[in-house]
């Protein structure tokens, strides 16, 4: 990527632009999920799919009364298929789906923690601050995330995304 | 035997749109059309035909990359 200023003799906008290419590493992922392939991999695998896709806390927080919440759980599938996206993975890379978390925040919007080898990525990427959005409407869940990265010890553009 | 058994599975899970009979041995499955949920189920599945567990370092791409992939790390798991 080159720096070049779109406009050399406007100080401003030259100085903007420079900080962009040296501070701010950006990368997005997405992913939709079909809730149903959710539902019958929990129905066909039971117990052993749910211990090898979600952490404790996931699946307490997406139980609703005396079921597992299937819309939630498939949000939650790809929330961690889109960070997949956006850590860089290659064929060889030994991944668990427990090592990305979706959290609850207080304030009742949906984080992102990384663990182990997720982590270990997140860390040579550079990766450090996500933004996560969730959403499900009748068959399909969907989710987003953002993460941005320090460059030279220097945080970027902070971002924010409604749900 | 076995790589027909893994065959049946990946018919079963693997939610090509293509024949699976129609993919080679070494056909990359993933650009078949198995998404990485789908080889959840696929290694699930192959646990329960195999009577295996697949580790946490074996959780990659190029572990159900292929057919013969799958039967290299299932020959591994059961030696």
């Amino acid at each position: 990527m080159t720096c070049n200023p779109a406009f050399p003799h406007f100080k401003l906008r030259q100085h903007l632009q420079k900080k962009t290419c040296e501070e701010s590493v950006i990368r997005l992922g997405t992913d939709l999920v079909w809730i149903p392939e959710i539902q019958r991999s929990i129905l066909q695998f039971g117990d052993r799919y749910l211990r090898r896709m979600f952490s404790e806390r996931e699946l307490q927080d997406c139980h609703s009364g005396q079921q597992q919440s299937y819309a939630s759980l498939a949000a939650r599938v790809a929330a961690k298929e889109a960070t997949m996206k956006i850590l860089g993975l290659n064929k060889d890379t030994a991944l668990t789906w427990t090592s990305i978390e979706v959290v609850r925040r207080s304030n009742g919007s949906p984080g992102l923690r990384l663990y182990r080898e997720a982590q270990t990525l997140a860390n040579a990427a550079g990766l450090n601050d996500y933004v996560l959005s969730l959403s499900h409407e009748h068959e399909y869940a969907i989710a987003t995330v953002i993460a941005t990265s320090t460059v030279s010890g220097k945080k970027t553009n902070s971002i924010s995304v409604r749900n | 035997m076995s790589k027909e058994q893994i065959r049946q599975v990946l018919k079963e899970h693997g939610k090509f749109s293509a024949d699976i009979d129609t993919l080679a041995d070494d056909a990359d499955l993933y650009e078949a059309g198995m998404t990485s949920h789908a080889s959840v189920n696929v290694m699930l599945a192959l646990e329960d035909t195999f009577d295996l567990e697949f580790p946490d370092r074996m959780l990659k791409r190029s572990v159900f990359e292929s057919i013969n992939a799958i039967n290299a790390a299932i020959e591994e798991l059961t030696a």
